[in-house]
């Protein structure tokens, strides 16, 4: 049976009541539940799940529209307690001085502000950032959904003012050693990036993080900012602003591949910032000729590497991603492949970071003769027809919308990919499942306690089937994260999952498993 | 404040939208203040629209 309750006039962010999705989702007697504000995308998302009533039709897009399949009548009781017990927390946490309803009012309390942090839906976001502009504020603009042209013209908005306009749909941010949105808790220093890509600047903050040399600024872009019509506005202020930053002594640019006509620009201006750079077009090879204060990077950890060797001033060291591998990684490798059947030969790379996914699809492209993809990466790599049932050696971004509609990122909520990786563990042919785990500021609090339980539920039906699956993970955070690396590696570790320190070796360590050729 | 300054300048924020995000930024440390957001005309497209053109007259 259908349960429905509708809160009038009332708006929560959708992370918030995603987080009321699962809370009712995860209660007995709910077969599925949604939890979201009226508007019409959302009811036509409720209509294709079944969760659709008359009066969810009605609701207007400033009502919140509570929908849950119950399995009877004598469950209504607990969910209806659970929806209390859930606004009730929220309102006793919420600060008893009144807040401003808009960022204009915002301003007359604080008016020195420099920066807005945008994430309202979609269809209000550009009209939010470009009040944000003309208060004369820098935006970080997380919301996707916004078109074409209204990115154009916040970003020429930004430009005419001296401002920056980072997004639309940028995930991550970190200026003056403040995360913004999904980032990592770095140490600061003196490598500064722009980026077109969330997870990419994760991953590079980290591993720098990593090699004890911190970050000045990361400034993100928008996946869309190095396309033709927006005309990397925003990468080249960004550029332009770390060039001029004394903190600032080496330079790191990624993204993906740009359009061809933006790659020139981009490196033209990369090649008169006096400083080092290092630059990432994941897939990408790089031009004939090359400026020479420009290093071309082969993946993020040779990014991170050659960056703090750049800093110290000592001479890039030639990369393999094989040479990192230790002796003890690479017995634990051959013991992974001695546990395996004859054919079980397919590796399944279950990815909630996109560039982390198609960092992977790339080194395993070359040990191997076809790879599938759930999304488009081009590069010969084939895309799967139905990303929800993997083929072979299959690699899926679990952020991708097609994943995400109506529920929450797998960075956020690992429940739709702790259900696709107890199916792929069932699949006979599987050796392997390679897994990121984001941690920082914006991700889920302990992805242990999560998957732990996911691992022990393998482990146990692989000794019922007498099948042993491997799992290999990288887990993409710090030791001042505030879920702690070395407290989510080492569980993980306890379980039998092999961790390693960047996406790039997890990847290719994956690659060995499943090849069983050490 | 032009951007290259706002690089060398403690960050003064405005949130509007995702409460985790100024909370997380509360955390760090860093002055900011989340708008009580709410869609504007009650989320109604053709009033939205009609304020936009009102406010860009």
């Amino acid at each position: 049976m259908l349960y429905t309750n509708i809160i009038r006039n009332t708006y929560y962010d959708s992370l918030t009541l995603m987080r009321l999705s699962s809370n009712l989702s995860s209660l007995k007697g709910v077969k599925q539940a949604a939890v979201m504000m009226g508007t019409k995308l959302n009811k036509e998302f409720l209509k294709d799940a079944n969760l659709i009533s008359d009066e969810v039709l009605q609701a207007s897009p400033s009502d919140v529209c509570i929908c849950i399949e119950v399995e009877d009548n004598s469950f209504v009781k607990s969910v209806s307690e659970t929806i209390d017990d859930f606004f009730n927390n929220m309102h006793s946490q919420k600060d008893v001085i009144r807040r401003p309803r808009s960022i204009s009012k915002a301003m007359d309390n604080m008016p020195d502000a420099n920066l807005a942090v945008i994430s309202v839906p979609g269809i209000y976001a550009a009209e939010e950032a470009k009040k944000a502009l003309r208060a004369g504020l820098n935006v970080f603009l997380f919301s996707d959904n916004v078109s074409l042209d209204d990115e154009l013209m916040l970003k020429q908005e930004a430009e005419k003012n001296d401002l920056i306009c980072m997004g639309p749909d940028c995930g991550t941010g970190i200026i003056n050693g403040v995360a913004l949105g999904f980032a990592n808790k770095v140490h600061r220093g003196n490598i500064g990036i722009v980026g077109a890509s969330g997870t990419g600047i994760q991953e590079i903050t980290v591993l720098i993080h990593g090699l004890g040399e911190g970050i000045s600024h990361a400034i993100g872009t928008g996946g869309r900012d190095l396309k033709k019509p927006v005309n990397a506005i925003s990468a080249l202020t960004a550029l332009k602003s770390l060039k001029d930053d004394e903190k600032t002594k080496v330079i790191v640019f990624v993204s993906k591949p740009p359009d061809k006509e933006i790659e020139e620009k981009v490196l033209m201006e990369l090649s008169k910032c006096g400083k080092p750079v290092i630059v990432l077009f994941l897939g990408s090879n790089p031009p004939n000729e090359l400026p020479q204060n420009i290093h071309w990077a082969k993946n993020m950890e040779d990014v991170a590497k050659c960056a703090v060797a750049l800093l110290k001033d000592e001479e890039i060291p030639p990369y393999s991603i094989e040479d990192g591998i230790n002796k003890i990684e690479k017995s634990r490798i051959k013991d992974e492949i001695e546990k395996l059947d004859k054919n079980q030969t397919f590796l399944r790379g279950l990815y909630s970071g996109g560039t982390l996914c198609d960092e992977a699809i790339f080194i395993l492209a070359e040990m191997f003769s076809e790879i599938w993809s759930g999304h488009n990466v081009g590069s010969g790599v084939k895309e799967l027809e139905n990303p929800f049932a993997s083929v072979g050696h299959s690699l899926i971004d679990m952020g991708e919308d097609i994943f995400t509609r109506g529920k929450p990122h797998p960075m956020i909520d690992y429940g739709t990919r702790i259900s696709r990786m107890l199916d792929e563990a069932e699949d006979e042919e599987v050796a392997v499942i390679l897994l990121d785990v984001v941690i920082g500021y914006g991700s889920h609090p302990n992805p242990k306690e999560i998957l732990i339980p996911t691992i022990k539920k393998i482990r146990e039906s692989g000794k019922q089937s007498n099948r042993y699956v491997s799992i290999v993970a990288s887990v993409c955070g710090t030791d001042i994260d505030p879920q702690n690396l070395e407290e989510q590696t080492k569980a993980l570790e306890q379980e039998g999952v092999l961790v390693f320190s960047s996406n790039a070796k997890a990847a290719y360590a994956a690659g060995l498993i499943a090849n069983k050729a050490l | 404040m032009k951007f290259d300054e706002t690089l060398n300048n403690d960050l003064k924020i405005i949130a509007a939208g995702i409460d985790s995000f100024a909370e997380d930024l509360t955390e760090q440390g860093v002055d900011v203040i989340n708008v009580d957001w709410q869609p504007p005309a009650s989320g109604n497209p053709e009033l939205i629209s009609l304020l936009q053109k009102l406010q860009n007259k």
